[in-house]
């Protein structure tokens, strides 16, 4: 079988080999070049590089010295403490509770949005009337600011006031008190959020769609290939790159972010939707507890780095195959 | 608006030129050389000079301020911004702490909650009030203040907030039903019950409580072991008592929806004033939520009665929102002037009829507005000694907390009762 | 979705098979197109349909679908508690301002990770991940320690710094990608003719990233518009606070810390929402001139 595709291989093969040669070529040449390029790459890099030392250092410092340390500016004082506050969350409830859930819902619903939002990216990028006001309709759940959409859902999945349970009535006849049941509340906020997010998930898809040269499924079409072919085989490796890179992020961005299970579940019922930033809050703001809440961050922090790692090498991987 | 635009676009760039500045001086400039802003600010030499100071207060009681803030503003010259402040103790943490942390202040005075402000003391972030506020002021307050003022506006026998708020959970019923069959309100736990039984009938319920977690499921908590007569933080016998009767009004008796596990004070508000509750616990602005509903409300439809007595009595606890400034408030001397005006014996009535939220059972405001508004049922529940001291711990929004989670999974039938009392000891130990 | 699938064994009976498919395919077409409106709009109707309500009619048993009594109450309310003007510009200000930093230094950044290979970019690449992976919460005692040291409190360069910063990250992780599908070549004939980099990028590879750019910076003007933490923070004056902000200071009512008041804060989000709404479509004619103009081969 034979793909447009395959052209696209063999050029980026030839690349490679080029970088390889040119590579070869800059080790004889001059040091002049080599520091040029330096300079380049440095200027280029500056602004994003400057702007994350400059907010991210400190804290991370602070952040990994008090996680050694006992340190609540309520009851000074200051004491190091080694690893006891590590030791101490293995015996938390409020963190041991906190990781199935936080794993769960950070990978579920990026799965979700991956999914749902590469759909919403191939409809939208469709021909059809008025698809310029759909895409724009498309962003409103992203723009709607966290604490109303939390608070919005809340009052949609009232057991007896919510739009969500009257619709259910009508149609199939059964209502659910959603917030609180112990599984049906993990499926409300997994829901809320990936309604909130994948539309901005499809806005990037849609971008990287509009990159895929029109010529190629002009090819496919004369070769008689069907549209799911030409998704699998043409769209999704030409974008695939974004895929796993957006994934891997959200899966980041969510692992971190707590602000929606706080004010539509504080986490209940019991433990069922705590999630680990969260508490690293409720540790850190109710409490002061600020060398707790580090070395909890710290965790976190571990978690993502590997989870970061891991993706980046499977995005090379990717790189590799298509 | 196309001026408006053009200036926006102006200082948008300016802005963005800033940025940019700023990365690379960030990139060079060794971070702790700078000195702190607070120092500097203290050495300013004040003679006559006209200050602005920034109150920090929650915004639906502006309008009260204003009026006591115009006086003092006449009086001394100097001028007060109002500031839309944190509505709960967590945001004020959130807000402030670090600010605090960093030596510096937003806001010259501002009003604090329970939860925070004890933290705040110990951190020392908040100027203590002793020879600032007079003494009438603190005479005004009646003896059952004196030990809330002790445990939660003091911290090592200085005091550090002044309070404005006198919040008790009061029991409200619908008496247009209660008449209607011929039913006497409940005064103890088994008459709830019973009482609430006849009244079920789902979608209406005999009462309910909002318990949603975080804190919510607290309060409920704590007002169940107020009557049974537990020391909730130590998770005794008598807390088991209340843990259980709350289970029971869910599951075993039936008379509270489960429901009211996820729901918040609006959603219970609403219930209510959609005929859905016979009797229920709720703070006091739910007297301006009910008779503000014009459509909805009648005499009869909200009134308030003594709490049921559990083995302890009728009782339920109370607490409440004050002044306080920051240590390192911009105009420490005139915001303790300030909060030492606004506090007295002579502005504390102008405060309270401005605004329900400011009504407590001090001298000055009881005498001013007699039998206005909740000021009679105030007066009845501080007689019959209903109003139980909040619970204290030091670490307590943590402690809070803990009962929170233990009490959500417990009732939530996720862990049994032996299981949360030992739990919530182990937690509370483990605090420290 | 609207995919059909097909099979051209018989060529007898193409022509009416295709016709009939590609009714088939618009039927699906509309319908998905419906569907999807339906799950988006629902839940917006709904909150634009509080933001009309009067308060003591929000709910109701069964729940109102259309609206019973019209009212602007609970916009005159906001309009009387919070400066809207003025939280309004300084929103505007920190989002317009957050978003162009950031997608012009994650431009430049994504393209020395995409084009000049070098040893550690994986690393970089990786760092500016890790970099954002302790929570924003963690860090806000530090970082105000930092700013107030450096007077930065209360200014936009010190909100915009913050956000442009925190979104970075993912800008670039977004535009690595979209850098490496355009054709190498392009560039290297530039380069060729004498282009520096600067002008190179300016007018090669700008115009042709033109979709990918315009999306990022709707996509990040969203994310500062809405962001609450960071002006929550370090934005404490009438001056620099932004209309999220306004959100969480809804109070018309003692609520002991139980209930948001819902009547406002879906006026405000609509209050919110709308400007975004006109940014989009606004921009949305440049991402289809983008890609007329642009259109990669």
């Amino acid at each position: 079988m034979s793909h447009p595709i395959s052209d696209e291989v063999r050029a980026d093969a030839a690349l490679a080999r080029e970088a390889v040669q040119e590579r070869a070529l800059r080790r004889r040449a001059g040091r002049r070049k080599v520091a040029r390029r330096l300079v380049t790459l440095f200027l280029l890099l500056l602004p994003a590089v400057g702007l994350r030392l400059f907010t991210a250092v400190y804290p991370y410092l602070q952040t990994i010295r008090l996680s050694f340390y006992e340190y609540n500016p309520a009851f000074p004082p200051e004491r190091f403490v080694g690893f006891e506050n590590f030791e101490r969350m293995a015996s938390d409830p409020s963190v041991t509770s906190s990781v199935s859930f936080t794993i769960l819902f950070v990978v579920v619903s990026t799965m979700l949005q991956l999914i749902l939002g590469l759909l919403v990216a191939l409809l939208l990028n469709r021909a059809f009337f008025g698809r310029g006001l759909v895409r724009a309709i498309n962003l409103i759940p992203w723009a709607i600011p966290m604490v109303v959409a939390a608070i919005g859902f809340r009052w949609m999945y009232n057991a007896q006031y919510g739009i969500i349970n009257d619709l259910l009535r009508r149609t199939l006849g059964f209502t659910v008190a959603w917030l609180t049941n112990y599984w049906s509340a993990r499926v409300a906020v997994t829901a809320t959020n990936v309604w909130k997010s994948t539309p901005f998930l499809a806005l990037v898809f849609l971008a990287s769609l509009q990159g895929v040269p029109e010529e190629l499924y002009e090819a496919g079409r004369v070769d008689g290939t069907n549209r799911l072919t030409a998704f699998f085989h043409i769209t999704l490796p030409l974008i695939l790159p974004q895929v796993t890179t957006l994934g891997l992020f959200m899966l980041v961005w969510q692992l971190a972010s707590f602000d929606l299970i706080f004010t539509m579940t504080g986490g209940g019922p019991g433990y069922a939707t705590q999630v680990l930033a969260y508490a690293i809050y409720q540790v850190a703001f109710t409490g002061l507890n600020f060398g707790y809440a580090s070395a909890i961050s710290m965790v976190l922090f571990v978690v993502v780095a590997i989870f970061g790692t891991l993706g980046v090498l499977l995005y090379r991987r990717v790189e590799v195959i298509y | 608006m196309a001026d408006q635009k053009k200036i926006s676009r102006r200082e948008f760039l300016q802005a963005a030129g800033a940025a940019a500045g700023g990365l690379a001086l960030a990139s060079c400039a060794p971070l702790p050389a700078t000195p702190p802003a607070a120092e500097t600010k203290a050495t300013a030499p004040a003679v006559v000079e006209k200050k602005t100071l920034t109150l920090a207060i929650q915004g639906f009681a502006h309008d009260a301020v204003r009026i006591v803030l115009d006086e003092w503003e006449e009086k001394t010259g100097h001028t007060v911004e109002l500031e839309s402040g944190p509505t709960t103790g967590q945001e004020m943490v959130t807000k402030y702490a670090p600010a605090f942390q960093a030596g510096a202040s937003p806001v010259d005075v501002m009003s604090d909650a329970d939860d925070s402000g004890p933290i705040f003391y110990r951190a020392g972030w908040i100027e203590p009030l002793d020879g600032v506020i007079p003494q009438e002021t603190w005479d005004d307050f009646p003896a059952i203040f004196d030990q809330q003022i002790e445990v939660w506006h003091s911290y090592e026998g200085q005091r550090y907030r002044v309070p404005h708020e006198f919040a008790i959970g009061y029991t409200w019923h619908r008496k247009d039903w209660f008449d209607e069959r011929g039913l006497e309100p409940p005064t103890t736990w088994d008459e709830l019950v019973e009482i609430g039984k006849a009244f079920t009938d789902p979608p209406v319920w005999g009462t309910l409580e909002a318990i949603k977690k975080p804190g919510l499921m607290y309060v409920y908590m704590a007002y169940l072991t107020a009557q049974s007569g537990g020391e909730i933080f130590e998770f005794d016998e008598a807390t088991a008592t209340a843990f259980q009767f709350a289970h029971d009004l869910i599951y075993k008796h039936k008379i509270m929806p489960e429901t009211a596990l996820s729901m918040d004070y609006t959603e219970q508000n609403e219930e209510y004033m959609n005929d859905h509750v016979a009797i229920m616990r709720q703070w006091p602005f739910f007297w301006g939520v009910a008779r503000g509903n014009e459509a909805w409300y009648e005499e009869g439809k909200a009134e308030i009665v003594p709490p049921p007595s559990g083995p302890a009595g009728p009782k339920s606890w109370w607490g409440g929102w004050g002044f306080s400034v920051p240590k390192f408030a911009p105009n420490k001397e005139e915001a303790l002037d300030l909060v030492a005006f606004l506090t007295s014996a002579e502005n504390a009535p102008v405060l309270a009829e401005g605004q329900s939220w400011f009504v407590m059972p001090r001298k000055s405001i009881m005498e001013a507005m007699g039998g206005e508004g909740l000021v009679p049922f105030m007066k009845e529940y501080v007689d019959a000694g209903v109003p139980a001291p909040r619970p204290f711990h030091p670490k307590v929004a943590e402690a809070q907390s803990v009962v929170d989670d233990v009490a959500s999974l417990y009732l939530t039938d996720q862990i049994s009762l032996e299981e949360t009392m030992e739990r919530g000891k182990e937690r509370i130990e483990a605090l420290g | 979705m609207a995919i059909s699938s097909s099979k051209r064994r018989e060529p007898a009976f193409a022509d009416r098979r295709l016709r009939v498919l590609s009714w088939l395919d618009r039927l699906m077409l509309i319908l998905s197109v419906g569907i999807f409106l339906f799950a988006v709009l629902f839940p917006f109707y709904w909150i634009a349909l509080s933001s009309f309500s009067p308060r003591y009619e929000l709910f109701t048993i069964p729940p109102r679908y259309w609206l019973s009594t019209f009212t602007l109450e609970n916009y005159q309310v906001l309009a009387d508690n919070i400066p809207l003007l003025r939280y309004f510009f300084n929103s505007l200000i920190f989002a317009s301002g957050s978003s162009v930093v950031s997608v012009v230094a994650a431009f430049l950044a994504s393209y020395a990770l995409a084009r000049l290979r070098f040893r550690g970019a994986d690393l970089v690449f990786v760092g500016f991940l890790v970099s954002i992976a302790l929570p924003q919460i963690g860090t806000l005692v530090p970082l105000f320690d930092l700013y107030n040291r450096l007077h930065m409190i209360n200014t936009y360069r010190g909100l915009i710094i913050l956000m442009s910063s925190l979104i970075t990250p993912f800008t670039i992780w977004i535009l690595v990608p979209f850098i490496q599908q355009i054709p190498v070549e392009i560039e290297e004939a530039a380069t060729i003719d004498g282009a520096r980099l600067p002008q190179m990028l300016w007018h090669i590879v700008v115009p042709v990233m033109r979709p990918a750019l315009v999306t990022l910076l709707i996509l990040n003007f969203i994310i500062s518009w809405n962001e609450l933490l960071y002006p929550l923070v370090f934005a404490t004056t009438r001056a620099t606070k932004t209309l999220s902000v306004g959100l969480v200071e809804l109070a018309v009512q003692p609520t002991s810390g139980g209930g948001r008041p819902w009547h406002l804060l879906s006026a405000q989000s609509m209050i919110m929402i709308i400007p975004v709404l006109v940014l989009v479509l606004f921009f949305q004619r440049l991402i289809i001139t983008g890609l007329t103009r642009g259109a990669v081969k």
